[in-house]
């Protein structure tokens, strides 16, 4: 009798411990940015004076702030569709052989994906300065690939490993060749991963900081000119409140829909 | 007949070799052109004498001298050490029992949870850093909370441009992504283990010291490469909230980028570079690559 009580009270103790921490560390600081978005001051004081959407009207006055927006959405689109067509053929290598090479390949694969993103940036920076190309949204996506080939590797070579390799014997012993039975089988099988792969890819492309801050030229992206103005430009926070409001929003929708219909994994 | 047959697997054989390497190729030289070929001149670069604007193109492993015995640099070094030592362990402190709960006591409700909190960490990372200046600032939410409670008089200045703002961002950043491999292990164990245990007579403490805790041990491993090698290289955070007593490397290496001081800055990240590698090989070498997967 004594543990049952007790075995419970862990329970509630728990439950309590979780709820106020993932409310504190993850959702505090996000309702904060909702309050603010409506809140009728242009300075972020703790203090309520009115509702307002003006600054969701404003978002559309600022043309820099429009076109970074744009300017990410360029790039993570570029960063996924390449990333995929060089990060699905060595998922399937990696799970599908053994050795030594095999090995020696995956490292050379995830050197990029286990440092710092920062390392990146600044290998990059300094190759883009030695060689004299001028940088641009070009070269900040081009050094984005280079974590996401690996990334999408790591998504998708657990799921490939899952497969059930009979399947597609079953198809070869049928007469289909190999393009048939990827087209017909393991494609079909494997694409919820690969949609998670380019969902994942698509919004680390979109959010990344560090790696742009490093390669980009005069046009910015979204983080990068988000830092570039925060604490410059007077009554701007509010605009920028604003739009990632939107943006929060939207992307937690589309994801929660995705993953709702199976379509996408996030672990 | 045979021969024909031969020729055919022969033919099989060799497309499915030509293919493996035609689609694996244009990946492998990416990689080589874009990060382990500026690796090398990045190396290059950290070996010639620290100059503004140009390079010297002369030899000299000064720079990595100067890195480790000039205390502006080392001071720098060891707090960049400090934070993201201090971020990682508090993070496994508070993540385990989110984890234990959603994986062990509710696991009905486990999968939505995490989801709902995965999700409004995806995007918009700078503009959650800046809310946490709203919270932790002078004027902000915790001081005039702590205020009106009547526990202090003054506003605190020790939350805001600190090192405990940058420990405290770095948990709100990687949070779920700490309790999900943890999640995952949990969920793993077997109940039959539980009830064999609790048949034999074990108690909840003895439960937890000798089949819990020993088999969360991979989402302890994956913790190094989720949070305490990215951070290391963390930028943005040391730079909105950190202040002076939250400098990290990063700081260090955008200032002399932006000062176009090259060789002090490719010195720096290579020495990053190494470091994050032999702390990788460590981890792998002891236990596997598993430990990458629960990313």
């Amino acid at each position: 009798m004594r543990i049952e009580i007790s075995g419970k009270i862990i329970k509630y103790i728990l439950a309590i411990y979780t709820g106020l921490t993932i409310g504190f560390f993850i959702y505090f600081p996000i309702s904060i940015l909702y309050i603010y978005s409506v809140n009728n001051t242009p300075y972020f004081i703790p203090e309520w004076r009115g509702f307002t959407l003006q600054w969701f009207l404003k978002i559309f006055e600022r043309g820099d702030l429009l076109n970074s927006i744009w300017n990410s959405l360029i790039i993570a689109v570029f960063v996924t569709a390449i990333s995929m067509a060089l990060g699905i053929p060595p998922s399937f290598y990696l799970v599908r052989t053994k050795g030594r090479i095999r090995d020696a390949y995956f490292l050379y694969l995830m050197i990029p994906f286990i440092i710092p993103w920062i390392i990146i940036g600044v290998a990059d920076f300094i190759l883009f300065w030695f060689i004299g190309v001028n940088k641009s949204l070009l070269t900040a996506a081009l050094s984005h690939i280079v974590y996401s080939i690996p990334l999408i590797v790591v998504i998708l070579t657990p799921r490939i490993y899952s497969l059930d390799p009979s399947l597609e014997e079953a198809s070869m012993d049928l007469g289909a060749d190999e393009l048939t039975t990827f087209r017909k089988v393991t494609f079909p099988l494997i694409f919820p991963s690969i949609a998670s792969a380019a969902i994942i890819t698509f919004a680390w492309s979109f959010d990344n900081f560090v790696i742009s801050y490093f390669t980009l030229g005069n046009e910015l992206t979204w983080p990068v000119w988000v830092f570039s103005v925060i604490g410059k430009v007077p009554r701007i926070m509010p605009i920028i409140n604003a739009t990632s409001v939107i943006i929060i929003t939207v992307s937690s929708i589309a994801i929660y829909i995705l993953a709702k219909k199976g379509l996408t994994e996030l672990f | 007949m045979s021969n024909k047959l031969l020729d055919r697997i022969l033919y099989k054989y060799l497309i499915r070799r030509l293919g493996y390497y035609l689609g694996n190729l244009p990946g492998i030289i990416y990689i080589l052109l874009l990060f382990y070929a500026p690796i090398a001149i990045l190396f290059v670069i950290s070996l010639t004498p620290p100059h503004k604007y140009i390079v010297i193109w002369e030899f000299t492993p000064i720079n990595y001298f100067k890195v480790f015995t000039e205390a502006t640099y080392y001071r720098i070094l060891l707090n960049t050490f400090m934070i993201v030592s201090v971020a990682t362990i508090l993070l496994i402190i508070v993540a385990y029992p989110i984890a234990y709960y959603l994986a062990r006591i509710a696991p009905n409700i486990g999968d939505r949870l995490l989801l709902f909190t995965i999700i409004p960490v995806e995007v918009n990372y700078l503009i959650r850093i800046y809310a946490w200046r709203v919270i932790l600032g002078e004027n902000g939410f915790l001081n005039s909370l702590l205020i009106s409670m009547g526990l202090i008089h003054k506003p605190l200045t020790i939350f805001f441009y600190s090192w405990f703002a940058v420990v405290i961002v770095i948990i709100h950043e990687y949070l779920p992504y700490v309790v999900v491999p943890f999640y995952l292990n949990l969920r793993g164990i077997p109940n039959e283990i539980y009830e064999a245990a609790m048949d034999l007579g074990a108690s909840k403490l003895q439960i937890l010291r000798t089949i819990t805790l020993p088999l969360s041990k991979p989402g302890l491993l994956s913790v190094v490469f989720i949070v305490f090698i990215p951070t290391l290289g963390e930028f943005a955070i040391p730079s909105l909230v950190g202040g002076q007593t939250g400098l990290m490397i990063g700081n260090l290496i955008d200032r002399y980028l932006s000062q176009f001081n090259l060789a002090i800055g490719a010195t720096l990240s290579f020495f990053l570079l190494l470091f994050s590698i032999i702390i990788s090989l460590i981890m792998i070498r002891l236990f596997g690559y598993e430990a990458l997967y629960a990313r």
